[in-house]
C-alpha cells in the first residue's frame, strides 16, 4: 500500500514523538524550566516551528498535488 | 540533511555537458576569488590565540552563526546531486533540507549547554570527561577518518566538474585536457586547496566565519536565480507546476518506492542520523556554534537555519532540478538527452542569458566547496591539537598550540589533496570511506543520546556499543538480511548478469525483490522494457552492498540502543562522570562556566553609549550605574560589549566581567578595547550575557 499522506503520517507521527519527548525529558530533569523567560521563548519558538512545517507539509501533501 | 547524496563518483560536469564562458563569466570568478581570498587574509590579522583560531574568540552573534552553518552544509557536490534528485523524485528533494526539527530540542537544550558551558573544545572530549579515553581514543580515530576522507573528496569533486573550467593546458602548449602535469583533476583540487588554506592559515575560525558570510549569500542567490529565472522562461508558475509530473508534486517520496529513494529511509538515514551526525558530531558544526557569543545566541542560530535558512537552501540546490524536468515536458529540447547528475549545469547554462549570471553560478559552487574545505579543515586541525597534541605536549604556551594549529590546517590541506587521486583511481576505497560513514554515524548517535539523556549510560556501555554496533553494522553489508525485519517492506537488492544473444557482450542491472523469484521476474520484465528482450538473464545474486542502503541506519540505531541498555542494565561496570554532561546537570555546568548563579533578569535588555580608554593590563570594564540598572546587571555578570554597528557581525567585540564603575561614564581597558578590535570615539553596545 503507498498513499502520499503515510510518508507525512510516518514523519510527523514518529518524529513529532520524539521531538516532544526530548522536551518533555529536558522539563523533566530541570534542562530547562517554565518560569524562565528565555527557556520559555525558546520552547515555544520550537513548537511553532515544527507545527508550522507539519501543517505545511500537510497542506501541500492533503490539497495542492491533487 | 547529510551526506546521504554527496558521496557519489561525479562525472566531470562542465565539460560532458559543453558550456562555454564568456570574458564576463571569468571577470565574475575572478572577482569572486580574489574577493574571498582579500577578506579571508584581512581578517586573519585579528587572530592571535587558540580560541581566535578555533572559536573566533566566542564573539559572533547569531545571524552570522547560522549563515555560516549554510555555507557549510552547502558541499561542493549539493548543487549537482540535490539537482539530480529533484530531477529524478520532484519535490522530495527539499526532505533532506526540512526535517531537522526532530532533533531540535536535544541539541537546543541538551547538546549545546552542555559543550558551551562545559568549555568542552572538541566532540573526542566529550567522550572522555563523559566516559574514559578508550572511548575517546576510538572516537577520534573516527572522527579524524572520517573528516580527512571528507576532504579529499570535497576536492576531488570539485576537481573534476571544475576541471572542463580550468583547462589551462592548451595556453602553456599541451593538448586540452591534459593540465600542466598531466593530472588535470589533481592540479585543479589542488589550486582549490591552496586558495582555501591561503586565508585558513592565518586566520582560522574567524577569516572562515566572515567569508562564509559571503560564500553564504552568494551561493542562497546564486541557486534561487537560477529556480526564478528557470520558472519565468518556462512562462510562469502554472505551466512550470503542470510540466511536472503528478507524482513529483507531492512533498514526500513514495513510502513504497522498490529500493529507490523512499520517504521511510530518508526519514531514519537523513532525518534523524543524519541531521544528528550534521550538528552533534560534525566537529566543524560544533566549532561554529561555539564561536557564538552565548548559548541564547547559538539556539536562535539554530532556529534561524532550520526555520528559513534550509528551505531556502533546499529549493536553491535542488530547483534546477525540477526546472530541468518541467523543461523536459515542455519539449524544450536542450534538455533532451541530458544525464540527471548534470541537469543542474545545463538549467543553469539554458536560464543564464546575462553576461557574467553564469560566472556567478559556477562562483557559487567554488564558493560552496571552499566554504566546506576550510570548516573541515580548521576541524581536522582542532582535534588534533585538542585530542592528540595535547596530550603528548601538555602545558605549553597559547602561541605553541596556535602555531601547531597552523601547521595542522596546511598538513590536512595537503593531506587531503593527496588522497585525491587515490579517491580518483579506485572506486572501491571512494566507496569504502561512504560505507564507513555510514556504518559509525549510528552507534555515535546512540552512544551521545544516551550519555546525555540517560546519567546511568556507563563507560563500558558506552565502548560495547561503539564497538559492538560498528562490527554489526559492518556485517550488514555483507549479510543483508540482517536489516530485513526491520525494513518496512523495502525489498533486497539483486545484480542480474545479462548476456548478448551471440554471447559476446554481457551487463549488470540492479533489481529489486523480497525473494529470488521476484527479483528474476522483475530482470525479465526490465529486459523487456529496455528492449532487450532477445539478451539471456545469466544470474541473479543478492547485492549485499545495495541493498538496504537507506535502512541501515535504522537497523544501526535499534541495534546500537539494544547494546547501549543491555550493557548499562545487565553488565554497567563503574559508573560514569555526568557532572555537567548529561540533561539533569546543566544548570550546574551554567552555575559553574559563570563561576556564580546565572543572572537571567531582563535577558533582552541592553545599553548603548560612547566609552574611554584607561591604561591596565587586564581586560576590565566599568560600568556607570546607572546602565547596570537599566541592564538589571550585578557586578561578575557576564557582558557581550560591542560596536553598536550590528552589521560588524561581532567583529569588534568581546566578553567580559562587569565591573560597577564610580563615575557616569563607560570605562575599558586598553587591553580590553584591543582585544576587542573596538575603535575609540565610536559608540558600543553592552548586553548582560549571564
Amino acid at each position: 500500500m503507498d498513499h502520499p499522506t503515510l510518508a507525512f503520517l510516518y514523519q510527523y507521527g514518529i518524529g513529532g514523538t520524539l521531538f516532544f519527548a526530548s522536551l518533555f525529558l529536558a522539563f523533566q530533569t530541570g534542562a530547562i524550566r517554565w518560569d524562565n523567560l528565555k527557556n520559555r521563548i525558546l520552547v515555544v519558538s520550537m513548537t511553532l516551528g515544527l507545527l508550522l512545517f507539519a501543517a505545511s507539509h500537510a497542506a501541500w501533501t492533503f490539497f495542492l498535488a491533487r | 540533511m547529510s551526506e546521504l547524496f554527496a558521496l557519489t563518483h561525479s562525472p566531470q560536469i562542465l565539460s560532458a555537458v559543453g558550456v562555454t564562458f564568456s570574458v564576463a563569466d571569468w571577470i565574475v570568478i575572478l572577482l569572486y576569488f580574489t574577493g574571498i581570498v582579500f577578506l579571508g587574509i584581512w581578517f586573519g590579522k585579528f587572530t592571535h590565540t587558540t580560541s581566535d583560531f578555533f572559536f573566533g574568540g566566542q564573539r559572533f552573534p547569531w545571524w552570522l552563526i547560522a549563515i555560516s552553518c549554510i555555507a557549510t552544509l552547502v558541499g561542493s557536490y549539493s548543487f549537482i546531486q540535490y539537482s539530480e534528485v529533484g530531477f529524478n523524485f520532484g519535490m522530495a528533494s527539499l526532505v533532506p533540507y526540512t526535517n531537522e526539527w526532530f532533533v531540535m530540542p536535544l541539541f537546543l537544550l541538551g547538546w549545546l549547554p552542555i559543550v558551551y558551558f562545559g568549555r568542552l573544545q572538541s566532540v573526542p572530549e566529550y567522550f572522555e570527561k563523559r566516559f574514559d579515553r578508550r572511548t575517546r581514543l576510538m572516537v577520534l580515530v573516527m572522527l579524524l577518518i572520517y573528516l580527512e576522507g571528507y576532504i579529499g573528496i570535497n576536492l576531488l569533486t570539485i576537481g573534476r566538474i571544475m576541471d572542463g573550467l580550468f583547462d589551462y593546458g592548451p595556453l602553456v602548449g599541451f593538448a586540452s585536457g591534459h593540465g600542466l602535469f598531466g593530472y588535470p583533476v589533481v592540479e585543479t583540487a589542488a589550486l582549490m586547496a591552496v586558495l582555501s588554506g591561503l586565508y585558513l592559515h592565518s586566520g582560522g575560525q574567524t577569516s572562515v566565519l566572515m567569508t562564509d558570510l559571503f560564500q553564504g549569500g552568494l551561493l542562497l542567490v546564486a541557486g534561487l536565480s537560477v529556480v526564478i529565472l528557470g520558472i519565468y522562461q518556462l512562462g510562469g508558475w502554472t505551466p512550470f507546476w503542470e510540466g511536472l509530473p503528478t507524482a513529483h508534486q507531492q512533498p514526500f517520496a513514495p513510502v513504497d518506492n522498490g529500493g529507490r529513494l523512499h520517504a521511510i529511509g530518508l526519514f531514519w538515514s537523513d532525518g534523524i542520523t543524519g541531521t544528528f551526525a550534521f550538528f552533534f558530531i560534525n566537529q566543524g558544526i560544533l566549532m561554529r556554534f561555539l564561536s557564538a557569543k552565548s548559548v541564547q545566541d547559538g539556539r536562535r542560530a539554530m532556529l534561524l537555519t532550520v526555520f528559513v535558512l534550509m528551505p531556502l537552501v533546499a529549493v536553491a540546490v535542488g530547483g534546477a532540478g525540477w526546472i530541468g524536468r518541467s523543461m523536459l515536458s515542455a519539449g524544450i529540447a536542450e534538455v533532451n538527452g541530458v544525464a540527471a547528475d548534470d541537469i543542474f549545469v545545463k538549467v543553469a547554462d539554458i536560464v543564464c542569458g546575462t553576461a557574467g549570471l553564469f560566472g556567478l553560478v559556477v562562483a557559487a559552487m567554488i564558493a560552496a566547496l571552499m566554504s566546506t574545505l576550510d570548516t573541515l579543515i580548521t576541524a581536522v586541525s582542532a582535534i588534533f591539537v585538542v585530542d592528540i597534541w595535547n596530550l603528548f605536549r601538555p602545558d605549553r604556551s597559547d602561541a605553541y598550540y596556535l602555531k601547531t594549529a597552523r601547521f595542522v590546517a596546511v598538513g590536512a590541506t595537503v593531506l587531503g589533496i593527496a588522497l585525491v587521486p587515490l579517491f580518483d583511481s579506485f572506486e572501491s576505497i571512494f566507496r569504502a570511506l561512504s560505507h564507513f560513514n555510514s556504518l559509525i554515524t549510528p552507534p555515535l548517535v546512540i552512544v551521545l543520546t544516551l550519555g546525555i539523556i540517560w546519567p546511568r549510560f556507563t563507560a563500558r556501555a558506552a565502548f560495547a556499543t561503539l564497538s559492538l554496533g560498528f562490527v554489526l553494522l559492518f556485517l550488514s553489508l555483507w549479510i543483508p538480511q540482517l536489516i530485513q525485519p526491520i525494513a518496512h517492506g523495502v525489498p533486497l537488492a539483486y545484480s542480474a548478469t545479462i548476456v548478448s544473444p551471440d554471447s559476446e557482450t554481457s551487463d549488470t542491472m540492479i533489481v529489486y525483490g523480497h525473494s529470488f523469484d521476484e527479483a528474476t521476474l522483475a530482470a525479465r520484465t526490465k529486459l523487456n522494457d529496455e528492449a532487450k528482450a532477445n539478451w539471456n538473464l545469466d544470474e541473479v545474486s543478492v547485492n549485499s552492498h545495495r541493498s538496504f542502503s537507506f535502512m541501515r541506519s535504522l537497523y544501526g540505531l535499534i541495534v546500537c540502543l539494544l547494546i547501549g541498555i543491555g550493557v548499562t542494565v545487565f553488565a554497567p561496570g563503574k559508573r560514569a562522570q555526568t557532572e555537567g554532561l548529561v540533561l539533569s546537570s546543566i544548570a550546574d555546568a551554567a552555575f559553574r562556566y559563570k563561576g556564580g548563579k546565572p543572572n537571567d533578569r531582563a535577558p533582552y535588555a541592553s545599553a548603548t553609549g560612547s566609552f574611554e580608554t584607561f591604561d591596565c593590563d587586564e581586560n576590565r570594564i566599568n560600568i556607570p550605574a546607572s546602565i547596570m540598572s537599566k541592564l538589571h546587571a550585578e557586578p561578575g555578570d557576564l557582558m557581550y560589549v560591542s560596536d553598536a554597528r550590528w552589521w560588524l557581525g561581532g567583529f569588534r567585540s568581546l566578553r567580559i566581567e562587569a565591573v560597577q564603575g564610580e563615575c557616569d561614564k563607560i570605562q575599558i581597558s586598553s587591553t580590553a578595547v584591543g582585544a576587542g578590535n573596538l575603535l575609540a570615539n565610536r559608540t558600543i553596545r553592552i548586553e548582560k550575557i549571564m
